[in-house]
């Protein structure tokens, strides 16, 4: 069984396991065992394509384009090991918050498919799959933000709802455009088949239009709207997950679209992401510093930092791409925990409201320090992981003159720090004897426990920051480089060393005499 | 031929964000079926001309195919848009019950305040 | 040597979660434990400094993301030794003040200690650093320290404001100072201090000529905001009163000898490559001394202890600073003997303060007094260390006064405002000092003792008094006998810094100018307290206009409402305002271009220049065209919900015939029974509603502006998506996919249907994907329906809460409210 599909498969299983067991510890040991496995599984992922390059695996042995293809390359095995990571966070968070009594059945299920849709929009290599890929996320999330809601929530899910579905039938109705123009669905090969076309307006028609929908997917401005208000609404562990990787997925296709599939010269639709990014961190920033619950603060937090990110894609370098990259690695993570920590407060004070929260330094001063690392790391204060990815961005940007986006940079960073000042201020350094601190509940100790294992993982990343943003430079240069992706894809001549392994399927032999007799013209030959 | 798909297709998308844009559920709803369908005629129109062409079924004697591929993305389409819509449905019908009312704007008059209507805590 | 130097750095970091825990274990008596630390860090440097007689500057380096240019350099020169010795030996001499200052009153010692050498060790860090970049980590790291350490005392609210204005004052700045750091790494390609020293600057500058000294002035100015704003020069100085709610052993460490002064040891440090900019002089100089007259004024009007001293702190700075600005390309000399003056009196003065504090209770100027009865140790280091800070003779900070003014008149400069402005300003700011340090000591030492203050009177312990102690020794020793310091300057002068000169220092010169000048302030200090009086003193206070930090409060609190009011104008708040936007903005992006590149589309799709509608459209299947138009009309009008689905499903099966019209027989099959769902699902549902609920709905027209909005943007949807299928269906790609399936169909997968073919083999992974859509949306919707609960009398009690929370108990406003609408 290749590898490549395993982090589709596992949660596929384990999904279905879930279903058909009980809620009860059963069930709970075969989920938490199959989500380390998954982890494991994604990390071995990336070992693998760090050290070979891009892996591909045709389903059902149809050679691509014409069969779906499944493609890791680093980028694809980090984010999935980021996904897998988180989910398993979430996943024993939530074990530890709630008894099985109490636990919605279907919740563990639904989070399982969510990853399968997840793996699947961040592995393949086709676009209509990847069209199935977001429907699979987005009716997932549909279903877990209504699941557990409580009833005068429920209505939060409707914007979220009226905007995604829309912004899939315009999906849809890319694909068909692509299809149209490239006559083809393989991100390879439309990648070869569109090199020379990006003067051609409908290739910039289309990159608009996918643009408007994976800003819809990453909560772009002004398409975000539908974000800060419904993330509220979900419970810890399940906006630990969203929030730390659900809106990762549109910057991931941003990536992946802008970086391998379309033509890299449409050199203003990238101003346009920058200044978007800009536009979208400054606005995050200013609705998170307007908010009182951490929730709302956090889910503010999420539009800003894709900000950031957004702009570091629009700057379009290799090394703004790789920062974009390293970024995501630390901002997963961080907002994450930052979710979990959110959660813990408000298991501890009752709420989340920050008027009426406090009394935390003093009771749990390891959840405080937590606390203190990842929201300094969110801020980009050195030397934790927060800062590498600021400032490469910076760099970046002051090398190509983008004076005014670094100032709104660094203008978000600053209130960024005071957003996060301000829930520390409220909730762990106030003192205020009418709060309560509900330290009786020992459940507070396993989510403490989680929590600061979370933030250890931060911490290791900043520690780390070195091979990771080595790791991020080689991601970024395979995307700026197709060429190791096509190959992979198209089964060519491998001259550079180890690129494809026994997974990559044979050109296949059963095709009946071709066209014209010669060699088959759906595998071209092509030498780089 | 292709002119009427995109005229359709156009029509279809135009009418059904109409309604997606209106403040009743049910017209949401409605709004989407249209732009479901919408979408997927835009899909079909990519297979091209079908004048003088047989439909995708290789039996013997027929002639040059359409492009079987559009017509497979339909379906999968068609079968994931009724999903999305049944699940749709079915949140209507829950937030009628909880709220007592099929109307958006209803719903979200007032700026969304932050603060939950109260705190069970 | 490396391990030294790094021993001596991370030492105190490690120690951190060690102090903790002997926090937690011996409580008060950890700081004699925490006493190790600084020590050790101390004997390290001091150990580095013997090693040092050539004096040759040794860089260490360590290479950590060579990508991004930072490496864990370190240079070890008379600068960093200077400094670090500073920074060391105070850390022993605070943390013994501290472990009998914080006594059992206090809380949480292990943190504090714990802080304290996280805070040594950052300071540190930045004082060895060679590389800009890692100067910056450490920079921010001191901050974040100092941040915690104001806070320390984190019940009382004027702590927390404390804390969080000094962490973003200085954070803020320190952006600008990333920013300028950058900057100049870009433009010289190193961020390499020794590097940039030897020649990148100038060959950077020579290299790109005259607008590249432009950017490098915009980056100097933006590191000397970040500097400027550490050191508290004005506009920041606003943020170090405020921090006085630390206690006093971190204001005595921090805000007199090692943080603020960082400020203006990074101008030091970089005055080899940026001196021989032009903004240099004029930036330094008026910011420099104007913030030395503000100082020593506010001061002046200062009625708390602390204040008084943070103030004239800021005041000291501003001179350093403005010193270091007239000293442009010549060198500076003698800066570190003022920086040693200024850290011994000040240092020795706050302790000082905190001892009258622990004492009588009170830092207050008015309410103080006389009390030199109770605690006359404590008046005469009091007298010796403010008479260093007046410049008394006999004591260091006369020395220094004395040498600076003879640095200024030795070095008259050809501009004539360089030469009358300092010296204007700096006799005006020296007899402020002189009133100030005589009202500080006549205050609270000498007149009446007030009775509250004689009752609460609590005797400090002797151990405090060996700090201030010391540091009092050192003003007067270096007072009587400055060539005991001369070899220590001499050893540490910096190449590039100092000017080349040998140091005998001398307290008797001769009746020079200078001497002169020193007697004038003195003479006329002591009448102009004279007129005053501490009377009329007590009575002034800071005009508010200039309290910047009442502004910054003010800022802050008012920030969250400005962020309501900008996010509610960008309507984050109102869904259904949303959709249209979102929708708008794709389409009419879109649109646009389509127009925009209208001509280049139409000749793509193939038309000829003289093409008739007619000749496209097929009169079939135009008029299941106008049907569906018809319908789709249909639905958008009927106001009935069972006729406006009646006209769905028409628009669906007419779709069915169509798909038949394009040869697509499983399509039309799928088509109908997907129709037939849907209208059975919906009708369903539907129906389960009350009548009331479908004629209830208030049908009130949005307002006209918004229908408006809403069909321009239907309109412009609708062309648009026309307008592209048309161009992108004419203009197909030669080879499509479609054509390998056709092909393959047979051979490959064995089924003459070629689209039952891909869905079920060639793209079978698409299938199993769709139908776990379906699966989930049943997930979903049973989610929806099952209102989840466990127990019958759970589900009579009420709703679910937040997972964990149990059933909450609905009160009888949710209840109406639920019930009848």
């Amino acid at each position: 069984m290749n590898l490549v599909a395993m982090p589709i498969l596992l949660p596929l299983l384990t999904a279905i396991a879930a279903l058909l067991l009980r809620a009860d510890t059963l069930r709970r040991g075969i989920v938490i065992a199959s989500c380390a496995f998954q982890v494991i599984v994604a990390l071995a992922l990336v070992i693998l394509t760090a050290r070979q390059g891009p892996i591909a695996l045709s389903i059902g042995d149809w050679a691509p384009p014409f069969g779906i293809v499944l493609v890791a390359d680093l980028l694809s095995s980090i984010m999935v090991a980021l996904a897998g990571i988180i989910s398993l966070a979430s996943i024993v968070y939530g074990y530890l918050e709630l008894p099985c009594r109490l636990e919605h059945p279907l919740r563990i299920p639904l989070t399982q498919f969510l990853m399968v849709g997840l793996c699947q929009s961040f592995l393949t290599g086709d676009l209509f799959n990847l069209f199935v890929a977001f429907e699979v996320m987005l009716i997932c999330s549909y279903a877990l933000l209504t699941l557990e809601a409580d009833d005068w929530d429920i209505k939060q899910a409707f914007p979220y709802l009226a905007i995604n579905a829309v912004g899939s039938m315009i999906f849809l109705a890319a694909v068909a455009f692509a299809y149209g123009i490239f006559g083809t669905l393989n991100f390879a090969e439309i990648s070869q088949r569109a090199a020379g076309m990006s003067d051609d307006p409908r290739v910039l028609i289309l990159a608009v239009l996918l643009l408007g929908v994976f800003g819809i997917k990453a909560g772009l401005f002004p398409l975000y709207f539908w974000l800060p208000n419904s993330y509220p609404i979900l419970s810890t562990p399940l906006a630990a997950l969203f929030g730390g990787m659900l809106t990762k997925v549109g910057v991931y296709v941003l990536l992946r679209v802008f970086g391998t599939v379309l033509p890299q010269d449409l050199s203003g639709l990238h101003t346009v992401l920058a200044w978007l990014g800009g536009v979208t961190m400054l606005l995050g920033v200013i609705g998170a510093v307007s908010r009182n619950f951490v929730r709302g603060i956090l889910s503010f937090h999420i539009l800003s930092q894709i900000g950031y990110m957004v702009l570091a894609i629009g700057f379009f370098s290799p090394y703004a791409i790789a920062a974009a990259i390293f970024y995501n690695i630390h901002n997963n993570l961080v907002k994450s925990s930052l979710f979990l920590v959110g959660g813990t407060i408000s298991l501890l004070n009752g709420t989340d409201d920050l008027k009426r929260s406090a009394n935390l330094w003093r009771a749990t001063p390891l959840l405080g320090v937590a606390f203190l690392l990842l929201g300094l790391s969110l801020a980009g204060l050195p030397p934790l992981s927060g800062f590498w990815g600021k400032l490469m961005i910076v760099q970046d940007g002051l090398r190509q003159g983008e004076y005014v986006l670094i100032f709104v940079a660094l203008f978000t960073s600053i209130f960024t720090l005071l957003s996060m000042m301000k829930i520390w201020n409220a909730s762990f350094w106030t003192q205020d004897a009418s709060v309560p601190v509900r330290i009786h509940d020992r459940r507070w100790i396993g989510l403490t426990a989680v929590t600061c294992t979370m933030a250890l993982l931060t911490v290791a990343v900043t520690i780390f920051a070195g091979p990771l943003i080595e790791l991020s430079h080689q991601a970024s240069e395979e995307i700026f480089k197709r060429e190791t992706y096509i190959r992979a894809v198209l089964q060519l001549k491998a001259d550079r060393g180890g690129v494809v392994d026994q997974a990559v399927s044979v050109p296949f032999e059963a095709v009946s005499d071709p066209i014209d007799g010669t060699s088959n013209p759906w595998l071209p030959e092509v030498a780089r | 031929m292709l002119l009427e798909t995109a005229i359709l297709a156009g029509l279809l998308f135009g009418f059904g964000i109409y309604q997606v844009l209106q403040r009743s559920f049910v017209r949401i709803l409605i709004g989407f079926v249209l732009l479901s369908n919408g979408a997927n005629l835009v899909i079909l129109a990519m297979s091209g001309d079908p004048k003088g062409k047989d439909s995708p079924i290789l039996a013997e004697g027929t002639g040059p195919h359409v492009d079987p591929l559009p017509q497979a993305l339909i379906l999968t389409a068609i079968v994931i848009g009724f999903g999305l819509l049944s699940y749709m449905v079915v949140l209507l019908y829950r937030i009628f019950l909880d709220y007592r009312t099929t109307n958006a704007a209803d719903l979200f008059e007032e700026p969304l305040k932050e603060a939950k209507p109260e705190e069970p805590h | 040597m490396t391990a030294v130097l790094l021993a001596a750095i991370l030492l105190p970091m490690l120690s951190v979660p060690l102090l903790v825990w002997a926090g937690a274990r011996w409580g008060s008596r950890a700081g004699r434990v925490a006493l190790v630390v600084p020590l050790t860090s101390l004997a390290l440097i001091g150990w580095l400094l013997s090693g040092a007689e050539a004096m040759t500057e040794r860089v260490v380096t360590i290479p950590w993301i060579p990508s991004l240019g930072i490496e864990l350099s370190f240079i070890v020169d008379g600068l960093s030794l200077f400094f670090g010795l500073v920074v060391s030996a105070m850390g022993v001499l605070v943390t013994l003040y501290a472990s009998s200052y914080l006594d059992d009153h206090y809380r949480d010692h292990g943190r504090f200690y714990a802080y304290l050498m996280l805070f040594m060790a950052s300071m540190l860090g930045c004082v060895f650093s060679e590389n800009l970049l890692l100067l910056f980590v450490f920079w921010e790291m001191t901050g974040i320290s100092s941040f915690l350490l104001i806070g320390f005392l984190h019940d009382k609210q004027d702590s927390r404001d404390g804390a969080r204005m000094a962490l973003f004052t200085t954070g803020g700045a320190g952006l600008a100072m990333l920013a300028g750091v950058v900057l100049l790494g870009e433009v010289t390609g190193t961020y390499s201090l020794v590097a940039l020293r030897d020649g990148a600057m100038t060959q950077s500058m020579a290299e790109h000529g005259a607008s590249w000294d432009g950017i490098l002035t915009v980056a100097f100015v933006l590191m000397m905001i970040g500097a400027l704003a550490k050191s508290a020069q004005f506009p920041f100085h606003y943020w170090l009163p405020n921090a006085m709610a630390a206690p006093t052993p971190v204001s005595a460490y921090l805000h007199s000898a090692t943080m603020v002064k960082l400020g203006v040891f990074f101008i030091a440090r970089i005055f080899p490559i940026a001196a021989m900019l032009e903004a240099w002089t004029p930036l330094l100089v008026s910011i420099g001394f104007l913030t030395m007259l503000l100082g020593a004024i506010f001061a002046l009007l200062s009625h708390d202890l602390k204040g008084v001293l943070a103030y004239s702190t800021v005041s000291q700075l501003g001179f350093l600073v403005g010193f270091y600005g007239m000293s442009n390309t010549d060198g500076a000399s003698l800066d570190l003997l003022h920086v040693a003056s200024h850290v011994f009196y000040k240092g020795c003065l706050f302790m000082v303060v905190g001892i009258v504090d622990h004492a009588a209770g009170s830092r207050d100027l008015r309410k103080l007094g006389g009390l030199s009865r109770r605690l006359p140790a404590l008046t005469i280091i009091t007298l010796i260390a403010a008479a260093s800070m007046a410049g008394l003779p006999g004591t260091m900070g006369f020395i220094s006064k004395e040498y600076m003014l003879k640095a200024k008149f030795d070095h008259w400069h050809s501009d004539a405002w360089l030469n009358w402005l300092p010296l204007t300003l700096v006799i005006i700011a020296s007899l402020v000092k002189v009133l100030f340090s005589i009202r500080l000591v006549r205050s609270t030492f000498f007149g009446p003792l007030p009775s509250e203050i004689d009752e609460h009177f609590h005797k400090p312990s002797g151990w405090m008094l060996i700090s201030p102690a010391i540091l009092a020794g050192c003003c007067l020793t270096f007072g009587l006998w400055p060539d005991l310091i001369s070899p220590a300057l001499r050893t540490l002068s910096v190449e590039g810094l100092h000017l080349e000169t040998s140091i005998h220092l001398k307290i008797w010169h001769g009746w020079t100018r200078e001497f002169w000048t020193s007697l004038g302030i003195m003479g006329l200090g002591a009448f102009a307290w004279l007129l005053l009086g501490a009377g009329r003193l007590n009575r002034a206070g800071i005009p508010s206009w200039l309290r910047f930090d009442q502004a910054f409060n003010a800022f802050m609190n008012a920030i969250p409402a400005i962020a309501k009011k900008i996010t509610s104008l960008t309507r984050a708040d109102r869904p259904m305002d949303y959709l249209p936007i979102i929708l708008g903005t794709i389409f009419v992006s879109v649109g646009s271009l389509i127009v925009v590149h209208g001509a280049r589309l139409l000749e793509l799709t193939g038309l000829r220049g003289d093409w008739r509608v007619s000749e496209l459209l097929d009169p079939l299947r135009s008029f299941v065209l106008l049907l569906v138009a018809i319908a789709v009309l249909m639905v958008t009008t009927l106001r009935r919900w069972t006729t406006q689905l009646v006209a769905l499903g028409t628009v669906g099966f007419l779709l069915t015939f169509y798909f038949v019209l394009f040869r697509a027989p499983d399509l039309a099959m799928t088509q109908i029974l997907v129709e037939a769902a849907t209208l059975i699902l919906v009708l369903m549902l539907l129906s389960r509603f009350p009548r009331a609920a479908e004629t209830g709905e208030r049908e009130s027209r949005p307002a006209a502006t918004r229908r408006i909005m809403n069909i321009v943007v239907a309109v412009i949807a609708g062309l648009t998506v026309t307008a592209f299928t048309f161009v992108v269906a004419t203009s197909k790609h030669a080879e499509p996919a479609g054509d390998f399936y056709l092909k393959q169909s047979v051979p490959a997968a064995k089924g003459t249907n070629a689209v039952n073919t891909i869905l079920v083999d060639f793209r079978g992974f698409d299938t199993l994907m769709e139908v776990t859509v379906l699966l989930i949306a049943t997930l979903g919707a049973l989610g929806l329906l099952m209102r989840y609960r466990r127990t019958e009398a759970e589900a009579k009690a009420g709703p679910m809460g937040p997972p964990g929370m149990g059933v909450i108990h609905e009160t009888d406003a949710e209840r109406e409210r639920w019930t009848d609408r």
